[in-house]
């Protein structure tokens, strides 16, 4: 007995990648966006977000005045809030920004450097990364930092800082975005040298679909 | 003398708040007497922003010069006090002491962010975490203070006693104006009519390969400028940056070059040059220490022939001097 043979059934399509905000691909475009408009944001400082009461034994000085107008999301160490989250923080009456002095509290708000560089690359829930477990979700680089790096990449100095990679000046030195302390909020920095960033090396988010 | 504002003016003159300034000629400072060396600061301003001379008279960029520049070693430093501490706001103590936070776990040390020197040789710095402007004598001795209510990013003298300040949480940049008896008004908002330093000292700078970049002064209508030629040549060695410091009154340009080893970690050395207008090194500065605790904002300052480094430490923050002038 001969058995025909048995038919042929086209294969099933694979099954589409299941994408979510903690593996969703991201473009370079993406993340300079990204962190072009947190240092963009523009947000009202209402006396009621100069002060926080939780922080206790160190005085709190709020970095600005009342309904003062800034441009930047407020530098808050321990923070990685997003502009929904600031602006329900905000309303709420938190202090908006704060220092290491300060120490993690609940009653501020805002982004420190690597919630700031995490958010650009797509990591938006929670403060998940610091500057010492970056390696989780980024891949450290191998080339010469002072030529190959591209918009997007990141420098980081574990326990330290970190910063966002947004490209080189006519004069050599690199751009970046950071959410710095002493500036109180992120910023687009134009005027740091490659001597700020000794020790700083470069990495590269894991996520990106354009390395 | 003790400008309004200072701290032993009582609380009620030691600051002045943005805000609450004036604005138009009310605000004009009267000429003080001894002010001769802010006329040669401010031709040295106008010439950096590009007035005519014989050294600016072509455009093409002269042939690199294959002399060396011979190098120089430190001349002096002054030291100033200052003190890590945890809370700024209550910090106690002299008010000559400046102020540095500790960092650490992901936020870095600040300090003292940005300085200028004085017509009289002495200092002002930025003491950002008290929010004010410390005054210092040129062996660093204290003067007095001025609460300014914000963090300072960039502080420049300008002639008549006046003081150009960036606040560093909004990028503002205000103006504190000297009357006759030597007291800063309330500030008032810079305008573009206001003589901005920053801009006219950093001019043009670009990186044109591994070992050559060129310098300028800013474009000007009214005259033309020659870019100085910067070369860089090290064994294994490249320039990875440089930054033009500025002009003084004969016409040398004033340049920090940064060079390192490729690689994927960031380590550099800073060399400082002075460079005739066409371009020939006159004298070269590569003994520059970078330990800071707190990087600043600004780290060089030229002024009269001399090279002023502000380098905050942990519990000092000294300031560096080079004397190019023995090679003029």
């Amino acid at each position: 007995m001969v058995h025909p043979p048995a038919p042929v059934t086209p294969a099933a399509p694979a099954p589409a990648p299941v994408t979510n905000a903690a593996n969703a691909p991201l473009t370079r475009a993406q993340v300079i966006e990204t962190a072009d408009e947190l240092s963009r944001y523009t947000w009202v400082c209402k006396e009621a977000n100069r002060h926080a009461a939780c922080v206790r034994g160190v005085t709190y000085e709020s970095d600005w005045q009342p309904n003062q107008q800034v441009a930047g999301m407020p530098y808050h160490w321990g923070g990685a809030d997003g502009r929904e989250q600031f602006e329900r923080k905000l309303r709420a009456g938190l202090g908006a920004g704060s220092h290491k002095r300060h120490g993690v509290n609940g009653c501020t708000a805002g982004m420190d450097c690597s919630g700031f560089v995490a958010y650009c690359w797509g990591h938006k829930s929670g403060h998940d990364f610091s500057t010492s477990t970056f390696d989780g979700l980024a891949t450290r680089l191998t080339g010469n930092v002072y030529r190959d790096l591209k918009p997007g990449d990141a420098l980081n100095k574990p326990g330290t800082h970190i910063v966002l990679f947004a490209g080189y000046r006519p004069d050599g030195g690199p751009i970046v975005y950071e959410a710095s302390g002493a500036a109180g909020r992120v910023i687009r920095n134009d005027r740091v040298t490659w001597s700020r960033l000794t020790g700083y090396v470069s990495v590269r988010s894991n996520r990106l679909v354009d390395p | 003398m003790k400008p309004s504002g200072a701290r032993d003016r009582g609380p009620g003159l030691r600051g002045i708040a943005p805000g609450t300034a004036g604005h138009g000629p009310d605000c004009a400072p009267a000429q003080r007497p001894g002010a001769g060396w802010l006329l040669s600061a401010g031709c040295v301003l106008l010439l950096a922003a590009g007035c005519s001379s014989r050294e600016t008279a072509s455009k093409a960029p002269p042939p690199a010069a294959p002399a060396k520049a011979s190098p120089l070693s430190l001349t002096r430093a002054v030291t100033i006090p200052a003190a890590v501490v945890a809370d700024p706001a209550r910090a106690q103590g002299s008010p000559g002491i400046l102020t540095l936070s500790e960092g650490g776990d992901d936020e870095l040390p600040e300090g003292p962010t940005t300085f200028d020197v004085l017509s009289d040789g002495g200092f002002v710095i930025a003491d950002p975490l008290r929010q004010r402007l410390v005054f210092y004598d040129p062996s660093g001795q204290f003067r007095f203070d001025l609460l300014i209510h914000f963090s300072a990013e960039r502080v420049r003298a300008l002639p008549n006693n006046a003081l150009s300040v960036v606040r560093y949480q909004t990028g503002e940049r205000y103006i504190y104006q000297a009357d006759s008896a030597g007291q800063y008004q309330p500030p008032r908002l810079a305008t573009a009519n206001d003589p901005d330093p920053d801009a006219a000292d950093a001019g043009v700078a670009k990186l044109e390969s591994r070992n050559l970049a060129t310098v300028s002064a800013a474009p000007s209508p009214n005259s033309e400028t020659v870019p100085v030629p910067v070369r860089f040549d090290a064994v294994g060695e490249e320039m990875v940056s440089v930054q033009r410091l500025g002009l003084d009154a004969r016409l040398r340009t004033y340049v920090a070059i940064e060079a390192g080893f490729p690689g994927e970690r960031v380590d550099v050395r800073t060399i400082v040059r002075k460079y005739t207008g066409q371009g020939q090194p006159l004298a070269e500065i590569a003994d520059i220490p970078l330990d800071y605790f707190a990087h600043p904002v600004d780290e060089f300052r030229m002024r009269d022939g001399v090279l002023y480094q502000l380098m905050p430490k942990a519990s000092e923050v000294r300031i560096n001097m080079w004397d190019t002038n023995s090679r003029p």
